[in-house]
């Protein structure tokens, strides 16, 4: 290799270093930046989406919203639609928000839920509450169930998710 | 050294045009990564347990009040901690939120901007070196706890402010009277306001035996003085005392211990384990390894139940630490013959103040406790950067130094990792106040909070109105494996 093209790669790998150890940092800076300015001024793909309803704030596991909506008169007993993508469905979906939390198995939700009176017509209790015995979701089966059921008893029933 | 290097070496005082610019960009650099940690703070609300409940207790109080009433408590000296609380109430008129999350922003920014003027940045290879340090002080687990949390103000993030500052001001190349008198002030306010303010007093010291000599020998001498002041008024005029094993809980092994077992455990005899706390408080802040008196890796390690986030820690943290020892054995010379040039002072204060942050940790061990460690982790990791990066391009061989520097950017992506995963968790921080918040009458109930005035009940309406309604938590780009590879424990 002549001299000369020796010191020119030695020049270049002389700023190597600079750019291996910058850009990985600076660039994790500005994608926060980017991120945080998106949030704060509301466009741009990183931007929140609110919850569109109850339920879906209840998805979310965001206590404040879903107070927000309960506050401002949502009944915890209703049906609300999700956003798309929610749970997996892609399609417009109504769901209580009791069911909501049962089906993300967020116990601080349910307790959430109850304290503000929200509850599950009777039929529904049976199908929800076997779906959490079937994954394996004591704690939210016996919020959802109560005591007065054995996840036993659900024996071929539920529909692990 | 290369020649090159020994204007810059010479001293801080050489400045030119082309440095003015690298200092404008490093300059820049930092209000970005501030402003970005600043959305993310602003978007969580007052701390319910630590923040909103020690608002509450105290907005009936005048800070004279607090400051006698806290100068008395046992186990903690600590009377400048609480009456700020009450003056930003006073201040803010209501307006509790914006007030306080905006002295946090602005407590992150003037760490930020002391960091930067303490390693003084005047090229491209300080600028970048620049870039990886605030790397690993933002995205070390011993930041997280200054960012993550408040009470409401963040005392923490006041003291690594009070010790990096100390040691900026004796860093100053000429002595002059008001850095003597703000050295005085900062010792004043963090000895007075946490135990580890005394790390004031510690870099102080150390910073004039390594000889700088911003701060005259009559205030070292003096604040050295009202160290022995500060041990008297505590333990013999106050009987202030220290805490015990009952204060908190901490790890030990794998698993984190509550108070009262600590204190089956160890009560008859906790030497040994005031012993291992320092010791893992040394060794969580140069390999993150023991958490919080955990060995989380090795835990990992042993039950085959690890995450892609704890080996990020450990091999970023280890790295780093390599880097720092790596540039302290081509330093040795100089420090032997006590030649120091700035950069060799910089990276000596770390190791004394790491001792000294760890010391603070013998009765139990939380990650926030070693910020001020990490501070000077950072400001060291600048001269290590720097110095490899410098070796790389003096190197006369292609291919080693090309692997070089591959490693160093590898390193560069780890932390990069984790501090996209501060913001992360803080995010998830958002999540959990927001939570809290929304059971707000029920955790008082439990802590049988009695709100016996009106001003209590208004401060309470008014924060639990500012975590409801206020903005939501921050968004975070979609990624399937957050919770893989960013630490929430931090």
């Amino acid at each position: 290799m002549s001299e000369k093209r020796l010191v020119v790669i030695r020049r270049s790998t002389a700023y190597l270093p600079l750019l291996f150890v910058a850009l990985p940092v600076v660039a994790a800076a500005c994608f926060m930046a980017i991120v945080s300015l998106s949030g704060w001024l509301k466009v741009g793909p990183f931007r929140a989406a609110p919850p569109i309803s109850l339920s879906d704030a209840v998805v979310d596991g965001d206590a404040a919203a879903a107070l927000l909506w309960i506050r401002s008169g949502a009944d915890p007993d209703g049906l609300y639609p999700l956003t798309p993508g929610h749970m997996g469905s892609r399609e417009p979906r109504l769901v209580r928000p009791l069911e909501a939390a049962a089906i993300v198995g967020d116990t601080y939700m349910i307790e959430l839920v109850q304290r503000h009176g929200g509850t599950l017509p009777a039929d529904d209790v049976q199908r929800v509450a076997c779906d959490l015995a079937a994954r394996g979701k004591d704690e939210e089966f016996r919020l959802i169930a109560g005591e007065l059921w054995d996840p036993g008893t659900c024996a071929g029933q539920g529909d692990p998710q | 050294m290369s020649p090159s290097r020994k204007p810059l070496e010479a001293g801080p005082d050489v400045v030119t045009a082309a440095s003015r610019v690298w200092t404008v960009i490093a300059v820049a650099y930092v209000v970005l990564v501030t402003l970005a940690l600043t959305f993310f703070i602003t978007r969580v609300p007052i701390q319910l347990t630590d923040g909103a409940s020690n608002m509450i207790s105290v907005i009936d109080y005048r800070p004279w009040q607090l400051f006698v009433d806290k100068a008395t408590n046992s186990a903690f000296f600590r009377p400048l901690m609480w009456p700020p609380y009450v003056l930003v109430m006073d201040w803010s008129q209501g307006a509790y939120f914006a007030w306080f999350k905006s002295i946090h922003a602005l407590q992150v920014l003037v760490l930020l901007l002391l960091l930067l003027r303490f390693v003084r940045v005047r090229t491209a290879v300080d600028a970048v070196s620049l870039s990886f340090a605030v790397a690993v002080l933002v995205g070390g687990h011993t930041f997280a706890g200054l960012v993550r949390e408040a009470y409401p103000i963040n005392h923490f993030l006041a003291i690594a402010i009070s010790v990096l500052a100390a040691a900026t001001l004796a860093a100053e190349p000429h002595h002059r009277i008001v850095n003597d008198v703000l050295a005085l002030l900062l010792f004043v306010y963090a000895a007075l306001t946490l135990e580890t303010g005394l790390l004031v007093w510690v870099a102080l010291v150390w910073a004039y035996l390594l000889g700088w000599r911003g701060v005259s020998w009559p205030t070292v001498a003096l604040v050295t003085m009202a160290v022995i002041g500060y041990g008297y008024i505590r333990f013999v005029l106050l009987d202030t005392g220290t805490p015990t094993l009952l204060e908190r809980g901490s790890g030990f092994g794998f698993a984190t211990f509550s108070n009262v077992e600590l204190q089956s455990r160890f009560g008859a005899n906790p030497l040994p384990f005031f012993a291992y706390n320092v010791v893992s408080a040394v060794s969580s802040v140069l390999f993150a390894e023991p958490r919080a008196g955990v060995f989380v890796f090795v835990r990992a390690l042993v039950r085959d139940d690890w995450q892609p986030w704890i080996v990020v820690n450990v091999c970023c943290a280890t790295g780093a630490t390599l880097l720092i020892g790596v540039s302290a054995w081509h330093r040795r010379r100089s420090w032997l013959s006590r030649g120091l040039l700035h950069a060799d002072r910089v990276v000596l204060m770390f190791p004394v103040l790491l001792f000294a942050n760890a010391a603070f940790c013998y009765v139990y061990l939380k990650d926030v406790v070693l910020s001020t460690a990490g501070v000077f982790l950072a400001a060291a990791t600048f001269v290590a950067m720097r110095d490899a990066i410098e070796r790389i391009q003096r190197s006369r061989r292609v291919w080693p130094a090309l692997a070089a520097s591959v490693v160093l950017g590898l390193l560069s992506a780890g932390w990069a990792v984790k501090q996209i995963g501060v913001h992360y968790s803080v995010r998830q921080q958002s999540i959990n106040e927001r939570r809290g918040w929304a059971a707000v009458d029920q955790w008082l109930a439990q802590q049988e909070a009695v709100l016996d005035t009106p001003a209590k009940r208004a401060l309470k309406a008014a924060l639990e109105d500012e975590a409801i309604a206020g903005s939501p938590p921050p968004p975070f780009p979609p990624m399937p494996w957050p919770h893989s590879w960013f630490d929430e424990t931090q």
